[in-house]
C-alpha cells in the first residue's frame, strides 16, 4: 500500500488523474479504516486527504456551504447550521460517539454511500448539491442523483467530493429526524427518517420527507409527502399518511433488523413525529 | 516510513509502515494504557486526545497522526501524583477490572476541560463511546461529577 498526502486540491485531482490500479481517498478513515481491517478494501494507493482546505461553513447570501472534510462535530455544534439548517444539526448529533464523531467527516459520510448514513436524510430534505471536482473542472450533482446503490454512488475515480450547498432554512420551516437505533450511542440506523414542511392554517404546505435504511440508498417519501398536503392536519391524516410510507418503503432483513420490523417503524417514525409536531404548532 | 508525533509533550519519531494501526504502534512503544478492545470503533478502550479531541486509536492510520499531538493515559499522572480525575475515580471505586478506566478517563477530561460543570447527561453523552464490561457505569459518572469539583476547587 502506497500512502499519499497531498496538501493542495490541485495536487490531489492530479494524483488521482495519474495513478492507475486501486485508489481509496482517506478523509476521517472511520468507516474505511475498518473495511480495510476486516479486508473488504485492500487499498493499492491512499490518498490521505485530511490536509485539504476542506474544513469550513460559510453563508453567502441565501446558501450554506459546508467543505466534505467538516467533521460531524463541527457540523453538530455549529451556529449557522443550528440556525439555518436544525435538522443537520441534529441528526449529526445522533452519529456515533463523541469519538466518531470527531474524526468522521460529511464527505465520508456521504461518500461511503450506505442507505443508513445518517447525514444523507436532512441533506435531501435540504435539497441539496453535491459539488465534485477533478483535474478539468467541477460538477454539480443534486444528492438524490448522487446514490447508486448500496455503497455505490456516482463519482468517477478521479473526482473528489469538495463541498455540499444548500439553501438556507426558513424560520417558519418545521422539521424532525428521528433514528431507530439498537440503542441511543454508536448505533447505526435502522431506519431514519428526515421531514421538512411548514404548518399554515391547519395544513401541511411544502412538505419533503426522506427515509433511510430502507432501500437500496435513501430515498424520498414522495407519495406521502404529497398526501400530507392535501388536506386538513389532523389526526386522520397522520393515521393514512403513516400507512401510505409504509408502502413507500422496501426495506430488506439484515443483521440488524428484520424488514416488516422496519416497514412498521417507518410508519411508526412517521406519526410520532406528526404528533409531536401537531402538539408544538400553536392553532392559527 | 518515519513519522514524528508529539505525545504527551514529548516530540518522538517512530518508524511506522502505511497500514500501521495507530492502536498497534502506542501500544508496541510501550503506551500501554491504550487498550486492544473491540478493534472497531466500538467500545473506546483505545481512547486517546488527538489535537485536544477524543478519538479512537484503533480507526487511524498511524501516518494520520503524523505532525499531531497526542496525549494518552500516560501523560497525566506525574510520578508520585495523580491527576484529579485519576484520584477521583480511586475515591468513588469507579474502577473495577480497570480495562475502560484510561478512556474513561481520558474522555471525562475532554469533558471537564470544556465543561467543568456537567449536568449528568453531558457526562453520559461525553461517555457514550466508551463501553464498561463491568457496567460500573453510575460510580464512573459520579467520579465525573466529582472530579469537576475537584478541579473547580470546590472540594
Ligand atoms: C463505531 C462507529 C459508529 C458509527 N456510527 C455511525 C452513525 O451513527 N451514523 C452514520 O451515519 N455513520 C456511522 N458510522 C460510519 C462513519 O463514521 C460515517 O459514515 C463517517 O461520516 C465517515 O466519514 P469518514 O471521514 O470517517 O470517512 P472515511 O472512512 O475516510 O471514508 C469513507 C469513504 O468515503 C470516501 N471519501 C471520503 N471523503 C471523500 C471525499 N472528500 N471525496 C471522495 N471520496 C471520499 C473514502 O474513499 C471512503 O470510500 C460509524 C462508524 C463507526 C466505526
Ligand atoms: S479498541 Fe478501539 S474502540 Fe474498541
Ligand atoms: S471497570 Fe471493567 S471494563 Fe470498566
Amino acid at each position: 500500500m502506497k500512502v499519499y498526502s497531498p496538501e493542495t486540491i490541485e495536487e490531489t485531482t492530479k494524483i488521482l488523474g495519474k495513478l492507475k490500479g486501486n485508489v481509496h481517498l482517506l478523509a476521517g478513515g472511520t468507516d474505511l479504516v475498518v473495511k480495510v481491517k476486516e479486508g473488504t478494501v485492500l487499498p493499492e494507493n491512499l490518498i490521505n486527504i485530511r490536509k485539504l482546505p476542506l474544513d469550513y461553513i460559510k453563508e453567502e447570501g441565501n446558501q450554506l456551504r459546508i467543505g466534505a472534510l467538516t467533521s460531524i462535530e463541527t457540523i453538530h455544534r455549529s451556529k449557522p447550521i443550528r440556525t439555518y439548517a436544525p435538522i443537520l444539526s441534529d441528526a449529526a448529533g445522533k452519529m456515533g460517539s463523541p469519538q466518531i464523531r470527531n474524526l468522521a467527516t460529511i464527505g465520508g459520510n456521504i461518500a461511503n454511500a450506505s442507505p443508513a448514513a445518517d447525514t444523507v436524510p436532512p441533506l435531501f430534505v435540504l435539497n441539496a448539491q453535491i459539488v465534485l471536482k477533478d483535474q478539468k473542472g467541477s460538477r454539480v450533482i443534486p444528492i438524490e442523483k448522487f446514490f447508486s446503490g448500496p455503497g455505490e454512488n456516482v463519482m468517477r475515480r478521479d473526482e473528489i467530493l469538495m463541498e455540499i450547498t444548500f439553501r438556507k432554512c426558513a424560520q417558519s420551516d418545521e422539521w424532525f429526524f428521528s433514528k431507530l437505533g439498537q440503542r441511543k450511542a454508536l448505533a447505526i440506523s435502522k431506519v431514519s427518517l428526515a421531514f421538512r414542511g411548514k404548518v399554515n392554517q391547519n395544513r401541511l404546505t411544502d412538505v419533503s420527507i426522506a427515509l433511510g435504511a430502507v432501500a437500496p440508498t435513501v430515498i424520498y417519501a414522495q407519495r406521502t409527502a404529497r398526501f400530507l398536503e392535501s388536506k386538513t392536519f389532523d389526526s386522520a391524516l397522520i393515521d393514512e399518511a403513516s400507512r401510505i410510507i409504509q408502502e413507500e418503503a422496501s426495506p430488506i432483513s439484515d443483521i440488524r433488523s428484520t424488514s416488516e420490523y422496519r416497514r412498521r417503524m417507518v410508519g411508526a417514525l412517521l406519526k410520532q413525529g406528526l404528533w409531536e409536531l401537531k402538539a408544538g404548532v400553536s392553532p392559527d | 516510513m518515519l513519522i514524528e508525533v508529539t505525545i504527551n509533550g514529548i516530540l518522538k519519531s517512530f518508524e511506522t509502515s502505511p497500514g500501521e494501526i495507530l492502536l498497534d504502534l502506542l501500544r508496541r512503544e510501550g503506551y500501554k494504557s491504550v487498550k486492544r478492545g473491540c478493534e472497531t470503533g466500538e467500545c473506546g478502550a483505545c481512547s486517546i486526545i488527538l489535537d485536544g479531541k477524543l478519538a479512537k486509536s484503533c480507526l487511524l492510520f498511524a501516518p494520520q497522526v503524523s505532525g499531531h499531538e497526542i496525549v494518552t493515559l500516560e501523560g497525566m499522572e506525574s510520578f508520585s501524583k495523580l491527576h484529579p480525575i485519576q484520584r477521583a475515580f480511586l475515591d468513588e471505586g469507579a474502577v473495577q477490572c480497570g480495562f475502560c478506566t484510561p478512556g474513561m478517563i481520558l474522555a471525562a477530561k475532554t469533558l471537564l476541560e470544556g465543561n467543568p460543570h456537567p449536568m449528568e447527561e453531558e457526562i453520559k453523552e461525553a461517555i457514550s463511546g466508551n463501553l464498561c464490561r463491568c457496567t460500573g457505569y453510575i460510580k464512573i459518572i459520579r467520579a465525573i461529577k466529582k472530579a469537576g469539583e475537584i478541579l473547580k476547587g470546590n472540594v
